[in-house]
């Protein structure tokens, strides 16, 4: 500005000097036009007052020499002030400098005007995008927690859980069915052992009733006719007792039998009721196994989601906080507006200024005046700072001022 | 019943940023581009609160905020008066004016919400 302004003045100067440079032939006609009458009024007056030849001619040689002294340093000045304005005329031809200030103005303002309009398109484009991405983060973010369903999966496993442990805690009911029908087993080996002792005994009371009857059957046989009866009797008890003993042996022999099958059952019972332990062991440790893969799978499904949700969030903020940033655009338009808006006024003031010969001899306006104008059109402390060359300090977000 | 906010400002991008600030809040944002729209908009249905910009092409927001307190059906319309204005004069002509809040630009979507949250119950 101090720059332009100097020019300025400089090219003032020199139109200045240029007007001298052309009023300079008519101030060498007005030296000869003063010369010219001045020699013949010195002879005129010699002649009148009677002055001798000589006298007025001296007098008019000296008025001459005078007026010859002065139209040469007035022509002097003049040739010094065309050299000047020559000077002038080649740095600056007539009118272009008022040419270039005022069609350059325009164009800085249609270009300011154009990149503002381009900045806040863009940004407002920006705007959109963000405001669409935000929308869509949301929408995803809200889908996922609505869909995720672990809670639900969680509780489906925990339902399942009890119900398989109901029919572990059956079969287990079941385990005790047997064991205790094992044991009914197992007591009634312990019978069939005590029923072949029994029919041991039987035979032994058999065979002692055997010799017995066979005792009486000797006596009996000793007495003669007198004990020809109990003879009778004493061949009935032995046959009895042979009765008894056969039957007792066949009892044995059945019991016998029995207590093999009862073992074979006891056997069989045994290891199947080992076997199905062992596999409701196994059962048992197979659900726990799946029922803690489970929830690890579905705790590594939940914490992925959790990250998910938490990473979208985050980018969420990220962009909040660059359309909150965007607002630079509404600030650098107010400036670009602003100064575009000052270089439309000067321009005009320019245009005001211009004579018909379509140059600026004067300005029609104070520059400090315009220039202190132009400050007090400002709306931002960045504007004043600018303006000062003052440096530029982080702006900080306001705090709502409630009236 | 969802409550009706108005923001007059000239540049989209700002009021793109009010009407994310406060649609996920329930508010339905009627935007304007200058006071002239502002004033034609609020004859088609009725405005909860205004926030306007104070520098705007057509009729600047301060000129706005008098014509809405001259308006017998919105003169109680609380009014934010949302600006880069930092000359003190502008905001005490704002306040005498009857705005409610003054805020000056860059602001935070958040603080912009509660304030409307504020002034609009």
């Amino acid at each position: 500005m101090m720059s332009s302004r100097k020019e300025g003045l400089e090219l003032m100067q020199a139109r200045d000097t240029g007007s001298t440079r052309e009023s300079a032939g008519s101030a060498r006609s007005m030296t000869l036009a003063i010369f010219a009458p001045a020699m013949l009024a010195v002879a005129g007056i010699g002649g009148l007052i009677g002055l001798n030849a000589t006298s007025a001619t001296l007098g008019a040689i000296v008025l001459a020499a005078a007026a010859l002294s002065a139209w040469w340093m007035h022509h002097q000045q003049a040739e010094q002030a065309r050299a000047a304005a020559a000077a002038a005329e080649a740095a600056a031809p007539d009118g272009a400098l008022e040419q270039l200030v005022g069609e350059s103005l325009p164009i800085w303002s249609r270009h300011i005007d154009h990149s503002n309009r381009y900045v806040e398109e863009s940004v407002s484009g920006l705007m959109q995008q963000f405001s669409y991405l935000i929308d869509s983060l949301n929408q995803s973010v809200s889908a996922s927690s609505e869909t995720d369903g672990s809670d639900h999966v969680i509780g489906t496993l925990n339902s399942s859980q009890t119900d398989l442990s109901d029919a572990v805690n059956a079969l287990r009911q079941t385990q005790q069915s047997r064991q205790q029908m094992l044991e009914e087993l197992r007591q009634l080996k312990t019978f069939t052992t005590e029923l072949q002792d029994m029919a041991t005994e039987v035979v032994s009371i058999a065979d002692h009733t055997n010799l017995l009857a066979l005792n009486a059957g000797i006596e009996s046989a000793r007495a003669g006719e007198a004990g020809k009866g109990f003879s009778v009797v004493a061949t009935e008890i032995r046959g009895l007792s042979s009765r008894s003993r056969e039957t007792a042996t066949q009892m044995t022999e059945k019991v016998t039998s029995i207590k093999k099958s009862i073992e074979s059952t006891v056997d069989t019972a045994e290891q199947a009721l080992s076997r199905s332990s062992e596999q409701l062991a196994e059962t048992e440790q197979s659900i726990d196994h799946v029922i803690t893969k489970s929830r690890e799978v579905i705790g590594q499904l939940q914490q992925s989601s959790t990250n998910l949700r938490e990473d979208a969030e985050g980018v969420r903020r990220v962009i909040e906080q660059l359309i909150v940033e965007l607002q630079f655009q509404d600030r650098v338009s107010q400036i670009l507006t602003q100064v575009s808006h000052n270089l439309r006024e000067l321009e005009q003031e320019i245009s005001e200024a211009k004579d018909a010969d379509g140059r600026i001899h004067k300005l029609g306006f104070d520059a400090d005046a315009w220039l202190a104008k132009m400050q007090a059109s400002y709306t931002m402390l960045d504007q004043h700072r600018t303006h000062k060359g003052e440096e530029h300090q982080a702006e900080q977000d306001s705090e709502i001022e409630f009236f | 019943m969802e409550k009706t906010v108005m923001i007059v400002d000239d540049s989209a991008s700002l009021r793109q940023l009010v009407v994310l600030a406060l649609k996920d809040s329930g508010y339905r944002v009627v935007e304007a581009c200058d006071g002239v729209d502002g004033l034609s908009k609020l004859d088609a249905g009725r405005v909860h609160l205004i926030i306007s910009d104070v520098n705007m092409p057509n009729m600047d927001g301060l000129t706005f905020l008098k014509e809405v307190k001259k308006r017998p059906d919105t003169r109680f319309t609380p009014v934010i008066m949302l600006t880069t204005e930092s000359a003190a004069d502008k905001k005490d002509e704002g306040r005498a004016a009857g705005a409610k809040a003054w805020v000056v630009k860059p602001f935070q979507p958040q603080q912009m919400l509660a304030a409307v949250n504020k002034l609009i119950q």
